[in-house]
């Protein structure tokens, strides 16, 4: 039996050179990528607030019956409901002023504040990608590995032409191919919504019908809402498992022919343990950079399998709101889906750096 | 481990993750729940809601819902465009058609247990006038009195025999005054700015309706919920709960009605729903209350502006190709006014088509290979599940055919209809969803009016069509369907509009149910659905 002559951390090479200075990198790197993605943040309500401001339609035209839109008066009264009868940069600067309070303004579509719109919505897209980003990410990195371990063999074939298909085949034809097949033709799982009809949605605790009916003990809505989520769950993780799979399997295989790897195999360790202890961990910021991205794609892809599946999340809601140009509405979703992705992916380097130090010097 | 390993590995996670989903599949034990929960009715359809409140309602979903929750002093009942008492037990109108004097059934009271009165009438419909909200033109020109508790007068400026109509809206659904009022609600002249009462309507069972129902849950995204109102002074509701679900794919309405998910789908068109008259559903068709057209703007930079050119594209469209392109039910329209309304032409005196005298007229008027541009709105499914895409594309090979070139300017609903509101097209795709069964709301399309003025269409460009549309208006009794009939006969001839056709909705449902029937404004009246 080989023993671990080298930790798999030597394998990482070239890290600032005393913990003292690591820390202080660290903490600079740390900063330095928060105060980025409130700039970022900073340029989103911009440049949504921008777009919204020049596309030539008005507000009022989508939100108000024809009889009412010849009515100075009731137009009046619409745009001055809706802060809309000042100057622009004024109502951009209300806009960052509501929103340093936690005031995201009013939807024209629902009436209600855009937070509290969010609030509900969030948690059900959050709960359906959440669950088709750890679908994609197992299957994606398990097969990816396997590809890259066996490679130019048929495991990688397959693994390919997967690959091929995750990222070729469009999401919303998916969708309805699946659900005409799961749903319609096999009647395995249920093809519209969160959870039967006929059932009453658990206590909402966190938002998540699957945890909710959990801590409620109500394993009737568990079982309804666990089998909603399958079908529309799946059809996101195909759309990012392609993606994946490949980072993996190119990573993994950069890896295999590193040098640490070689050396690692020259002392004798077995074949399995340089994959999973020097080749995946090379590889592992790739992965994690990768993972960081497909969350942000599936956010975004969820507004077509929401459509779909009449899932009532925020892709839904961001569907209603652009076709009705809900200006608060669509800002408001901007800006949420964009601090959602910028908190994942801070999370995402803050890993890749704790992995791999080499890039706090990049 | 060897390689044969990490292939093993792989494959327990393949079983793993297909245990995973079987164990999904095995949990849902009610894939077809509608078979196990009779008192529940579950409809599909494409939500447009946006808010519960009566005097703000606009929407075909809210209005759906609101058939439940709320009453109306007349209603359709049927779907026989009659207005009917409803909480009203009788009214008269007065011979010159300017005052109408309601009596409110005794009976009818609120699920909160209140009575309704005339002060909730007076209210309601005050409310919905000074919130200046979409409807709130509803009440143009009407003031609302009370003489007793029991009695209420609606005086009208000019004559309004179409009153009747206005009255079934949804919009004018009455509500219970005090506790709207107690909620921050008011009927005052300022209501626009003063009104807080918003947040009321969408609490769960307010109790602030009349109807057979209650509202259990509002959410405009995902479903909408109502819950039966054990307190209705009309008999017993017909359901314990009704649940109405924003399902925006037809095909997935389809899959949904046809597994027993839902029981009525709203949504799915006549080329889909034609084929689905087996296995246990019912499709009922019912025509459409409005007309699809091609508007032809008489501005001087359009060469739709020649009524050569006009005329031309009104008898060189091939409108049998066109409805075949539209799918099931959809038939000739001869004019504006629907076949539904008084007022409409036969089918048999719509344009003929010649593409010969089509041609000669563009040579004629010196527009061959003239570039006309023709807006529609790429993403608008709502008027029966027609594809605007195909239509347009249809249109513009048979205009290129009598020697016109047409760009096509496919853009999103709302850039579309505000291109259309600016009276920048030349030649537009549209239809006008009326507010209310009468062709008095059709005026619009009148020389110098709303719809006409988009088209750079002025009064002083057609004297007469505009004489006869002000004769329509001031009509009364039995003289109105002769002024509609000859100011839509006159307005088909001389008006920039060619009429496309007219399409039908389409309702799909579990034969199971009892009666379920198209409301005459194409929507589906929660209150009459019967088990």
């Amino acid at each position: 039996m080989t023993s671990d002559i080298a930790a798999p951390v030597d394998a990482v090479p070239a890290t600032p050179s005393t913990g003292a200075a690591r820390r202080g990198g660290y903490g600079r790197y740390l900063w330095r990528r928060a105060l980025t993605s409130l700039v970022t943040l900073w340029g989103i309500t911009l440049v949504s607030f921008g777009l919204s401001v020049l596309v030539p339609i008005n507000p009022e035209t989508t939100n108000l019956s024809q009889q009412a839109l010849a009515n100075p008066e009731a137009v009046e009264a619409f745009r001055a409901k809706f802060g809309l009868d000042a100057p622009v940069w004024e109502q951009y600067f209300n806009y960052l002023k509501g929103l340093l309070h936690g005031d995201l303004g009013i939807s024209q579509q629902t009436g209600r504040a855009v937070s509290s719109d969010l609030t509900s919505y969030a948690p059900a897209t959050l709960e359906l990608v959440l669950v088709a980003t750890v679908m994609s990410l197992v299957l994606g990195i398990v097969i990816g590995v396997v590809a890259a371990y066996l490679r130019n063999r048929w495991p990688d074939h397959l693994a390919r032409a997967i690959s091929l298909i995750g990222v070729s085949v469009p999401t919303y034809w998916l969708a309805l191919a699946c659900s005409s097949l799961f749903f319609r033709q096999l009647g395995w799982l249920p093809g519209s919504g969160r959870l039967d009809p006929t059932m009453t949605p658990p206590p909402r605790v966190t938002g998540f019908y699957t945890i909710d009916s959990l801590l409620a003990g109500e394993w009737s809505s568990f079982g309804s809402a666990l089998s909603h989520l399958v079908l529309p769950a799946s059809v996101l993780a195909v759309s990012t498992l392609g993606m994946i799979l490949r980072f993996t399997r190119s990573s993994v295989v950069e890896g295999l022919g590193s040098d640490a790897v070689k050396a690692a195999r020259a002392k004798g360790l077995s074949s399995p343990r340089v994959l999973v202890r020097y080749a995946v961990r090379l590889a592992s910021s790739q992965i994690i950079t990768v993972a960081a991205l497909s969350f942000g794609f599936l956010l975004a892809a969820t507004v077509y399998v929401e459509q779909i599946f009449s899932w009532g999340g925020l892709g839904q809601y961001a569907y209603r709101a652009s076709t009705n140009l809900d200006l608060t509405a669509i800002t408001g979703v901007s800006l949420a889906i964009a601090v959602v992705f910028l908190i994942v992916n801070f999370l995402a380097d803050v890993l890749s750096s704790a992995l791999d130090p080499r890039i706090l010097l990049r | 481990m060897s390689k044969s390993h990490v292939l093993r590995a792989t494959a327990a996670a393949a079983v793993a993750s297909a245990v995973m989903a079987t164990a999904a599949c095995g949990s849902n034990s009610s894939v077809a729940p509608a078979a196990q929960a009779p008192g529940v009715l579950v409809i599909d359809q494409a939500f447009t809601a946006q808010s519960i409140d009566p005097a703000t309602i606009f929407q075909v979903t809210d209005s759906t819902v609101a058939t439940g929750i709320y009453q109306t002093l007349l209603a359709y009942q049927g779907g026989v465009a009659e207005p009917k008492p409803l909480l009203a037990s009788s009214y008269d109108v007065s011979p010159d058609a300017k005052t109408f004097t309601f009596k409110l059934d005794e009976r009818a009271h609120f699920a909160d247990g209140k009575k309704v009165t005339s002060d909730d009438v007076v209210f309601s419909l005050n409310r919905l006038k000074n919130l200046q909200s979409s409807p709130a033109y509803l009440m143009e020109g009407l003031t609302v009195s009370a003489t007793d508790a029991g009695t209420v007068v609606i005086k009208a400026k000019e004559a309004a025999p179409y009153l009747p109509h206005i009255l079934t809206s949804t919009s004018t659904s009455i509500v219970d005054a005090e506790a709207v009022r107690k909620a921050g609600g008011t009927d005052a002249a300022d209501a626009s700015t003063k009104d807080d009462a918003g947040k009321l309507f969408t609490t769960p069972e307010n109790g602030v309706g009349s109807g057979p129902y209650e509202l259990a849950g509002y959410d405009t995204n995902s479903q909408i919920t109502l819950v039966r109102n054990k307190d209705y002074w009309g008999g017993e509701a017909a359901y314990d709960k009704i649940v109405v679900r924003n399902v925006t794919n037809a095909q997935q309405q389809k899959s949904n009605v046809e597994s027993g998910e839902s029981q009525i789908a709203m949504d799915i068109p006549g080329r889909i729903a034609d084929g689905m008259k087996s296995n246990g559903l019912t499709v009922s068709s019912s025509p459409s209350p409005e007309v699809l057209y091609l508007a032809m703007s008489n501005d001087a930079t359009s060469p739709t502006s020649d009524p050569k050119v006009r005329e031309a594209i009104k008898v060189g469209l091939d409108y049998d190709q066109l409805l075949t392109l539209a799918g099931a039910g959809a038939k000739r329209a001869a004019g504006i006014i629907p076949s539904k309304m008084m007022g409409a032409l036969p089918e048999s005196d719509a344009v003929k088509t010649d593409v010969e005298a089509a041609k000669a007229l563009v040579k004629e008027a010196g527009a061959t290979g003239k570039t006309i541009t023709f807006d529609y709105a790429n993403d608008y499914t709502r008027l029966a599940g027609i594809d605007y895409n195909v239509l347009a594309q249809g249109v513009q090979s048979q205009l290129e055919a009598i020697g016109l070139k047409v760009k096509l300017n496919p853009t999103p609903t709302s850039t579309s209809l505000q291109r259309y509101i600016d009276g920048k097209t030349q030649i537009a795709l549209w239809s006008w969803p009326p507010d209310y069964i009468d062709p008095q709301n059709l005026l619009v399309f009148g020389p110098g009016d709303l719809i006409g003025e988009r088209n750079d269409w002025t009064a002083a460009d057609d004297p007469e069509v505009s004489e006869l549309g002000k004769k329509a208006q001031g009509s009364t009794g039995a003289d109105r369907e002769a002024a509609y009939t000859a100011w839509n006969q006159a307005l088909a001839k001389n008006g920039p509009y060619a009429y496309l056709l007219e399409p039908s909705f389409f309702l799909v449902y579990a034969s199971a149910l009892g009666t379920v029937t198209h409301d005459p404004m194409a929507n589906l009246n929660l209150a009459q659905i019967t088990r």
